[in-house]
């Protein structure tokens, strides 16, 4: 009896530590605890001030984290789905202890919000772009930011509860000029965001922001998940928002 | 024994002493309407005795002629009060129903003409103080003006001159004015926009002549709010054509430019910040008030300009969203009215026809641009080219084939782009060239350019042009075979050292690496070039997709480049490899060295298609 109740405790303790060690490994930082030793990860853009974005040169692989051996999550490609030039927004570097360095990158694509990494000679040289577009979904505006001050603001059509904008950091992948759809209106912008609740959409549910033809619904939540504006103020948009610029969704 | 109160007592005795005084009761009582019977006998027969009123005061009796003639003058003068006074009470009620009906038809006029503003949009807004109606006129105060009616003027030319006064803070406005109207009545109004405050509002008016004279004074209160609002106009011309700007729609051809016009007016009562101008259709916007406030009342005028580049209407509109001070109400927007062209197709002849003007200076020097020969340039130097092409012809022209042997590659910039150049319009392409080793061993060059003009189906044909030719003299300051040439902040392409005088333009360098290919990044939708340093290189030969493109030697370099032009036009979209198979210079210590280098060209779709996105 007494022998039995020794093995109980002991194997409560057992259990209890390895649920911390569980709870332990959980919470480290995945990124962190698969970088390799020695990287000297430096942050090359901020999202609001300055960022860097850059075509790929290769249809390289992306891993988890700046190592070939590395978990692959996907790998860059050179089209959109509008056959557009892919860009990829780079995040941070990592100088390995062999000399290479590896780009993080935003990776669009389900769910949204993916990082990886891929070797810096995967993609071509790096374009600069300055400030970033801040959709704000409860206020229903856009304002872009440049040097530290609001550059453009404009009232907008967000998703409906139904079709709802993800929120999230995403960046303008493509400027487009629309054609026999006025429901785009006059410009449309792709961005590297997708609609969470329309993955058979054509071109696979990509969010734009574009013009519209029923600006009578703006502001409001009127769309499928993309962001609408009044035609006067895509066009204007369109005109000062440079490829590759971050956007954030609130 | 039963107890009394005292006032029964009183009672008591007061029966006892009126007993012993009067005897008995019944006697007294016979006393009493004996005296009344005697008292009423007297009083009839005084009344049958006295005289009548006429004839109190007579001295003398009447005689019954007499009393029947007084009588019937007596019957007629009631006759004549009781009809004067029917009279008057039928004036009076006639009078009553006039002035009833006059104010009824004030009141009518004056809501006809609140009914007639608010149709036109006028706003009226905070008005405290209603005037009373006058018989020739009455005035409304608002805070947007003050509105007189004038009636019952004799017909003919009335002339009435009123004055308006507002006192608020600081000085009084005072709107003095003269109106002149023909009829007997009509409305005017003062137009005023009074700031947010109270007001005590004093208008007077006063007429005289065409046989009428008379004049109101009316004191009133007024408080105005903030009520922030603009207006916006759009107006245009073409150029080269009428001077005048205008609402109205204008006929233009296919390659005219229309310059427009668009006049905000502030017409609320506080300041505004002019934001978020829009005119999708109109490009090079310049004017407005920028970050400044627009007064109440003030104008401005933002100007910009559309290229007619196809038949059919061409509409434009304009907007404009205004913001006032903090706490002084909410942002305003307003929307032009829309102006139109009807553009007609290309003229009859089409003559597509352009210019070149090519200038040149050494960056960094006090000259400016100079079709003038540069002298006593040196080596290392950056020669800047300003190029300026001007539409000399009849129809756009949408301009390629650059080709300037000395402009370094990568330093082109400027010109109109894939948009067509409008006619008598011009634009300037800039390049740069480091002066080096080559153009030193020759001592002077001389270089021009070339430009293909396009105009749109049906303009006619594609005309091609080159510029004047410019001179620069490299004089040979260093000695052959030594020196150094370093890069150039402007082109960035060349860095090298080199050992030996330089032969054919090609330079011998010490390393004989392959060079790599330049070429373009992202989407190609137009002609590009790929180049490759021309440096140690005895010939190169491109291939696209497997496919021999063309073969270059050293004697097709130009500014130490080898380069060929791609047209895209026939590559399907997708990715698509170019490769250059490279063949280095035998030295005497090496042999002729051959590898290949490859550029991914990525062609993509054009940029305007429809979206694949969500909507």
């Amino acid at each position: 009896m007494g022998a039995s109740s020794v093995g109980l405790a002991r194997r409560c303790w057992v259990g209890l530590v390895l649920l911390c060690a569980l709870a332990i490994a959980l919470m480290a930082p995945p990124a962190l605890a698969l970088t390799p030793a020695g990287a000297v990860i430096t942050r090359v853009s901020d999202l609001q001030g300055i960022s860097h974005w850059a075509y790929p040169d290769t249809e390289a692989l992306v891993h988890a984290s700046p190592s070939a051996h590395a978990r692959v999550i996907g790998k860059l490609r050179f089209l959109t789905g509008d056959e557009q030039a892919e860009l990829y927004i780079a995040l941070a570097s990592a100088r390995l202890r062999s000399g290479r360095t590896w780009i993080q990158i935003e990776f669009p694509g389900r769910p949204n919000g993916q990082t990886g990494w891929v070797p810096r000679t995967a993609l071509e040289a790096f374009h600069t772009v300055d400030g970033y577009l801040l959709v704000d979904r409860s206020t229903l505006r856009a304002t872009l930011f440049r040097d530290g001050g609001a550059i453009f603001s404009a009232p907008i059509g967000v998703g409906k509860p139904s079709t709802v904008t993800p929120a999230g950091h995403f960046y303008v992948m493509e400027k487009l000029i629309t054609l026999n759809a006025p429901v785009y209106g006059p410009y449309a912008l792709g961005t590297s965001a997708y609609a969470p609740t329309l993955q058979e959409w054509p071109g696979g549910g990509v969010v734009g922001i574009h013009g519209t033809d029923e600006p009578q619904l703006i502001p409001g939540r009127p769309s499928h998940g993309c962001i609408r504006m009044r035609n006067a103020d895509i066009t204007r948009l369109w005109a000062i928002i440079d490829l590759g610029t971050p956007i954030e969704v609130t | 024994m039963p107890i009394r109160d005292n006032g029964e007592q009183q009672r008591r005795m007061r029966a006892q002493r009126d007993l012993h005084a009067c005897g008995r009761p019944g006697r007294r009582l016979a006393l009493t309407r004996l005296a009344a019977l005697v008292l009423l006998a007297g009083l009839v027969l005084a009344a049958f005795m006295a005289p009548t009123g006429q004839a109190r005061g007579a001295r003398h009796q009447r005689s019954p002629e007499e009393e029947a003639t007084i009588v019937a003058a007596t019957e007629a003068r009631q006759l004549e009060r009781e009809e004067r006074k029917q009279i008057e009470r039928e004036e009076q009620a006639a009078a009553k129903a006039q002035r009833e009906a006059e104010i009824e038809a004030a009141r009518t006029q004056r809501a006809a003409n609140k009914r007639a503003r608010s149709q036109q949009g006028g706003a009226r807004r905070g008005v405290q103080n209603s005037s009373r109606p006058r018989l020739n006129g009455d005035v409304e105060f608002t805070c947007t003006g003050v509105t007189w009616n004038f009636k019952e003027f004799p017909e003919g030319t009335n002339t009435v001159i009123t004055v308006y006064k507002l006192f608020g803070e600081g000085s009084p406005v005072i709107l003095p004015k003269t109106f002149t109207f023909t009829g007997s009545s009509d409305e005017a109004t003062t137009p005023f926009n009074a700031p947010p405050g109270s007001y005590n509002v004093d208008a007077w008016a006063k007429w005289k002549g065409n046989g009428l004279k008379g004049s109101f004074d009316i004191l009133g209160k007024l408080t105005c709010g903030p009520a922030p609002a603009l207006s916006v106009e759009k107006l245009q011309r073409i150029k080269n054509g009428p001077p005048t700007y205008t609402t109205s729609t204008l006929n233009g051809e296919v390659g005219d430019t229309v310059e427009y016009e668009i006049v905000v007016t502030n017409s609320g009562n506080v300041p505004l910040t002019l934001t978020e101008f829009s005119d999708p259709n109109c490009e090079g916007v310049s004017g407005g008030p920028g970050s400044a406030e627009l007064a109440p009342g003030a104008k401005t005028t933002y100007t910009c300009t559309r290229v007619l580049e196809s038949p059919g209407p061409h509409l434009n509109t304009a907007e404009v969203q205004g913001d006032p001070p903090y706490g002084d109400g909410n942002p305003v927007s307003s929307t032009s009215n829309t102006v139109t062209v009807e553009t007609s197709s290309l003229p009859a002849n089409p003559t597509p026809a352009f210019s070149i003007e090519k200038l040149q200076r050494i960056q960094g020097g006090s000259g400016s641009y100079t079709t003038s020969e540069l002298t006593g340039a040196t080596i290392g130097q950056t020669v800047e080219y300003e190029i300026v092409v001007t539409n000399t012809g009849n129809v756009p022209l949408t301009l390629g084939s650059f080709s300037d042997p000395k402009c370094d590659g990568g330093t082109v910039s400027g010109g109109p782009g894939s948009a067509a150049l409008p006619v008598g319009a011009s634009t300037t392409y800039t390049c740069a060239h480091l002066l080096d080793a080559a153009d030193q061993a020759a001592g002077s060059y001389a270089n021009a350019v070339s430009i293909t003009g396009t105009p749109p189906e049906g303009g006619g044909l594609p005309v091609s042009n080159s510029s004047n030719t410019v001179v620069v003299e490299v004089p040979a300051s260093s000695p052959n075979g030594t020196g150094s040439t370093t890069g150039s902040a402007s082109s960035g392409v060349l860095s090298s050292t080199f050992s030996e005088p330089a032969k054919s333009g090609v330079l011998a360098f010490a390393s004989a690496t392959l060079p790599k290919l330049k070429g373009p990044q992202g989407c190609v939708r137009h002609s590009f070039h790929i180049s490759i340093k021309s440096a140690g290189v005895a010939s190169v030969t491109f291939y696209m997709d497997g496919h021999k493109l063309k073969k270059l030697t050293a004697k097709n370099a130009h500014k130490g480049l080898l380069t060929i032009a791609v047209n895209p036009d026939k590559l399907k979209v997708g990715v698509h490899k170019l490769v250059a198979k490279i063949t280095m210079i035998a030295t005497a210590s090496t042999k002729a060295k051959q590898g290949s280098r490859m550029v991914r060209i990525l062609r993509c779709s054009s940029k305007a298609l429809t979206p694949k996105f969500t909507g």
